[in-house]
């Protein structure tokens, strides 16, 4: 029994070199021989006389395959077909191997282009494309509020709105809320605060999900009379924080100072399962405020039911809530949400299709650099092409065999384009700034591999396939009479080449372009007035246990705290508001003046926010008029109120708004009167306008968790352990958390801006670098092949300078074109970047004039420096290239 | 037989077929070498001649039948035609003939 003693390296070789009807004979002899040689000698010295022995074999084999090759017998044209194809790829991996500087080249052009769109299809597909991990997605929606006479259509719900839609519509399944708190986890050596996911019982039967141990909330489990103390465990924080505790379905968690029975474990998944610590029933409460828009809605369609019937019941239902509730809920109806777009909304799905587009264009760009290379090789092998059709080759014979080289070509890259692909998901995964969902699932897969696939064998064809049916035209006598006479491979080859410049310039320039903007627009995010003082300011969250609520528990709690804590002798000063700076969201309130009161369209949506005394003080916010908040004002009907100046301008234009009168959450029992008016601040984000922003005191309010600002003399977080220790000696039960500075905050802020902006920046560099590289190796062949002309040109008395313009202008016109074609095209395509940008115009003529001169330069350069060589050479050595 | 010449290499691998009385291939060829002609050679070369030799029509070839001996894989295998030997007969008169011109080598001088 023959054993296997060849490695696959030396089978591949001996398979490509051998005549198919000897290779399984030829193998097997020199199996045979190995055998014999590894029993006679030590194993170093066998491996190199096996080698040999495989090396010399190969090499008779290519012999007598050259001498030998004959017409095959007559087949069947299938059979025909396929052993063409293998001998064209055989053919195809010699001539590789015959040049590897040009393979090389060649393979490292499309691993770029393929790698990158291998890498950004990854994320797409595990964000956008993969079905969310329930059980008959297209039957599930989430349901919004809107309030289309003002522009809103995503508004949460508000508990007694989420009821009333439940118990009256008659085409859901089941519906169910999810709102958001934090609660303090003690028992442990030290508190923890935990981000928990309040939801009514039906919650995870809607989604269609089961625990991994214990179960779920039962019907009814949100009813305030029955046993409400339950809580699941999500599986992360089963895992990490209870080390996968076999035990711990049925044990106790003391969450806010009472006992939670643990009942079930929540499986990963997103959104929702994966997003919060733990899961509590939301227990129904009879005098929540039906203004109070904060809870996630989602439903599961009755089977059968369409979206579109399921609506028109629900905007019944909504309808007869606006007859019954003129003041909260006139005016509002309701929107679905489609399950696909629950993991990634609109914009982010937009800038992630903006990305695929950028690789895309990068794809291209590789694609005609390959063609550019192909074309060279073809023109330097036209001779070759030229007997073998001679020979009796077909036109389709010289073209299928070009295709399936550059097909062959196309599967190298992306092998290496792959490995490329595999760091580049790594770094995509290290640096993305966390709002791209389901981020660790990106890698890659068998759909990525079939994708990674099908685009590099099209990219091959299509870069092969213009040199292809060009070459295949050159005739036998034209191509062997053509000597070395500069016409660059035939006027049809010299418009190829032109072509492909300028495909080249104006993808490369609609990409840079893109990427410009993006860059201008950080800039500008980056200059934008924030309204107050980042430089030493902390944030951190405390949050405080419904034992707190009475007695104006929370007040004096702050008094304590913040007392001791500027008694630091690090602290500048310290103050708290009811919601993070900058990223905490929105708390719409209905604001009006009292005597626009009635005024349905004067009513504005501003944000609010509960402070102590030194808040603005703290965040270096200027106050314009009036004064600020003291210990005495509190927050009850008829109280003083800060307005933004933004807000005090659209209330009172050209007016003092001291002393004025507004009237809040629309209700006009609660009025507050205009005390202090302090600097516009971008509350929602640097992006957006200055917020319309009412500050209230926060004595006498429940709001929890609070947020705490601390302006520090030293390095901020150097000073958390002392915080800390104020903390404990207030109330040792309460964990400090979510600690950031303003700086990190604001970059945390724009961290997708920016991460977006790198990536096109990259993507639009590698594009840049290959469209010259391409553009410079087009121009500086065309322009050698002139050499001769030059030459005659000069020696007939044209001057060297009058010379090299022409030839510069003659090079850079397909360039040119390329930046006409190039600007047209990016100006149209940039519109769809329009809310990607701050700042710039999706037509700012800075951007477009940089790049276009950019690219001008980089081509003159291009045709100059091999203009100027060819000058140099005496115009007789350049005849007799001839 | 006119114009056909036999070169050294081609003489040895036809002297080494049948060398043991069975049916010969590369590879008995090549260990036929190896021992008895105290000769490296690689299989390449041993094809080489061997087509050479095929194409003056001094051996045939055929493929074997599969055995399990064998791995299931077929060999080839070679044999002398009445030309070759008549080729190697040729050479061996002509050798005989002209070493009988001579009596002794430069190396038998040791004296």
């Amino acid at each position: 029994m023959s054993s296997r003693t060849l490695s696959p390296l030396a089978r591949l070789y001996l398979r490509l070199c051998l005549p198919p009807s000897r290779l399984p004979e030829i193998v097997g002899d020199l199996e045979e021989v190995s055998a014999m040689i590894a029993t006679h000698c030590g194993p170093l010295r066998a491996r190199l006389r096996v080698a040999r022995e495989v090396l010399l074999a190969g090499s008779w084999g290519l012999r007598r395959r050259r001498q030998h090759d004959s017409p095959p017998p007559q087949r069947a044209p299938r059979e025909a077909l396929v052993a063409g194809f293998i001998q064209d790829l055989r053919l195809g991996f010699r001539s590789l191997l015959k040049n590897p500087g040009y393979a090389a080249v060649a393979i490292l052009t499309l691993a770029l282009g393929i790698g990158a769109n291998t890498a950004i299809f990854s994320v797409i597909h595990s964000v956008i494309i993969q079905p969310l991990p329930f059980p008959e997605p297209e039957r599930l929606v989430r349901i919004w509020e809107t309030k289309l006479d003002r522009g809103w259509d995503t508004i949460s719900l508000s508990e007694p709105n989420f009821w009333d839609l439940r118990e009256t519509n008659s085409t859901f399944e089941e519906m169910a809320v999810l709102g958001g708190r934090s609660v303090n986890l003690t028992g442990d050596d030290y508190p923890q605060r935990l981000n928990a996911g309040f939801v009514t019982a039906g919650f995870f039967r809607v989604l269609g999900v089961d625990p991994l141990d214990g179960r779920m909330f039962l019907p009814g489990e949100d009813d305030p009379a029955s046993e409400n103390r339950l809580v699941l465990l999500s599986h992360d924080f089963w895992r990490t924080r209870l080390g996968s505790d076999p035990g711990a379905v049925g044990s106790k968690l003391t969450i806010n100072g009472e006992p939670h029975e643990v009942v079930g474990i929540v499986p990963d998944g997103e959104p929702f399962l994966s997003s919060r610590d733990i899961f509590m029933p939301l227990v129904r409460d009879s005098e929540a405020n039906r203004g109070n828009h904060i809870l996630v809605m989602i439903g599961r369609l009755e089977a059968g039911v369409t979206t579109a019937a399921a609506l028109a019941d629900l905007e019944i239902v909504s309808a007869q809530l606006a007859e019954q509730y003129p003041d909260v809920n006139g005016g509002m109806g309701v929107r679905f949400g489609p399950s696909e777009e629950w993991l990634a909304g609109e914009s982010l799905r937009r800038q992630l299709w903006i990305l695929m587009g950028s690789v895309g264009f990068l794809l291209l760009i590789t694609c005609v650099n390959l063609a550019n290379l192909l074309l060279a090789k073809a023109t330097a092998r036209r001779r070759e092409i030229a007997i073998n059709a001679a020979l009796g080759a077909s036109r389709r014979r010289i073209v299928r065999r070009a295709l399936t080289e550059s097909a062959l070509l196309g599967l190298l890259g992306a092998a290496a384009g792959l490995i490329l692909a595999f760091w580049g998901i790594a770094a995509l995964k290290a640096f993305e700034p966390g709002n791209l969902p389901r981020i660790e699932r990106v890698g890659i897969n068998g759909w990525i591999l079939g994708f990674t696939l099908i685009i590099s064998v099209l990219t091959g064809l299509a870069a092969g396939l213009l040199p292809a049916l060009q070459t295949s035209y050159t005739a036998l006598t034209s191509a062997l009479s053509e000597g070395e006479r500069g016409v660059a491979g035939g006027r049809g080859q010299k418009r190829l080449r032109g072509f492909l410049v300028t495909v080249e310039v104006a993808l490369s320039l609609v990409l840079l372009i893109g990427a410009g903007l993006l860059v201008r627009s950080f800039a500008e995010l980056q200059q934008v007035d924030r309204g107050f003082q980042e430089e030493n300011r902390l944030t951190y969250e405390i949050n405080l246990p419904p034992s707190y609520d009475e007695d104006n528990g929370v007040w004096q709690f702050l008094q304590e705290y913040l007392t001791s804590v500027e008694a630091l002798p690090q602290v500048a000063s310290a103050s708290a508001v009811s919601m993070r700076p900058i990223r905490g969201g929105t708390t719409n309130m209905g604001i009006v003046t009292e005597e626009q009161f009635g005024d349905e369209e004067a009513i504005l949506l501003a944000d609010w926010r509960e402070i102590t005394p030194g808040y603005f003080e703290t965040m270096g916010i200027p106050l314009r008029r009036g004064r600020v908040f003291t210990d005495q004002d509190e927050l009850v009907p008829g109280t003083g109120v800060i307005v933004s100046q933004a807000l005090a301008e659209r209330l009172w234009p050209g007016e003092d708004p001291l002393g004025r009168r507004a009237i809040l959450w629309s209700d006009p029992d609660l009025v507050g009167e205009i005390i202090g008016v302090v600097g516009n601040m971008r509350e929602r984000g640097l992006e957006n306008d200055p917020t319309l922003a009412v500050y209230l005191p926060y004595n006498l309010s429940t709001w929890t968790p609070v947020h705490l600002v601390v302006h520090t003399r030293t390095e901020p977080h150097s000073l958390v352990p002392e915080l800390r220790a104020v903390l404990a000696q207030v109330d040792p039960n309460l964990p400090l958390s979510r600690i950031q500075t303003l700086e990190e905050l604001i970059t945390d802020r724009v961290s997708a801006r920016r991460f977006n902006t790198l990536l096109m920046s990259v993507f639009a560099g590698v594009a840049l670098l290959l469209a010259l590289a391409g553009i410079y190796g087009v121009l500086a062949y065309a322009v050698s092949r002139r050499t001769s002309e030059i030459g005659i040109r000069v020696a007939l008395g044209a001057s060297p300078e009058r010379v090299l313009r022409m030839v510069i202008a003659q090079g850079m016109r397909p360039a040119l074109a390329g930046i006409v074609l190039g600007l047209l095209g990016a100006f149209w395509l940039a519109r769809f970047m329009g809310s990607m940008l701050y700042g710039v115009e999706t037509s700012d003529p800075l951007t477009y004039l940089a790049v276009s001169l950019l690219f001008v330069a980089a081509t003159a350069v291009s045709c100059y420096l091999p203009a100027r060589r060819a000058l140099r050479v005496d115009p007789v050595t350049a005849l007799r290239q001839e | 037989m006119k114009g056909e010449r036999l070169g050294e290499f081609e003489e040895m691998v036809l002297l080494s077929l049948s060398w043991d009385e069975e049916d010969s291939n590369a590879v008995s060829i090549w260990e036929v070498l190896q021992k008895e002609g105290e000769r490296a050679v690689s299989l390449g070369a041993i094809y080489a001649a061997l087509d050479r030799l095929e194409r003056k029509k001094f051996i045939t070839s055929w493929l074997g039948e599969p055995t399990s001996v064998q791995g299931g894989r077929r060999k080839r295998y070679y044999e002398l035609t009445e030309e070759g030997g008549s080729a190697l007969a040729e050479l061996r008169r002509i050798r005989e003939h002209l070493w009988r011109g001579r009596e002794s080598l430069p190396s038998d001088k040791t004296t």
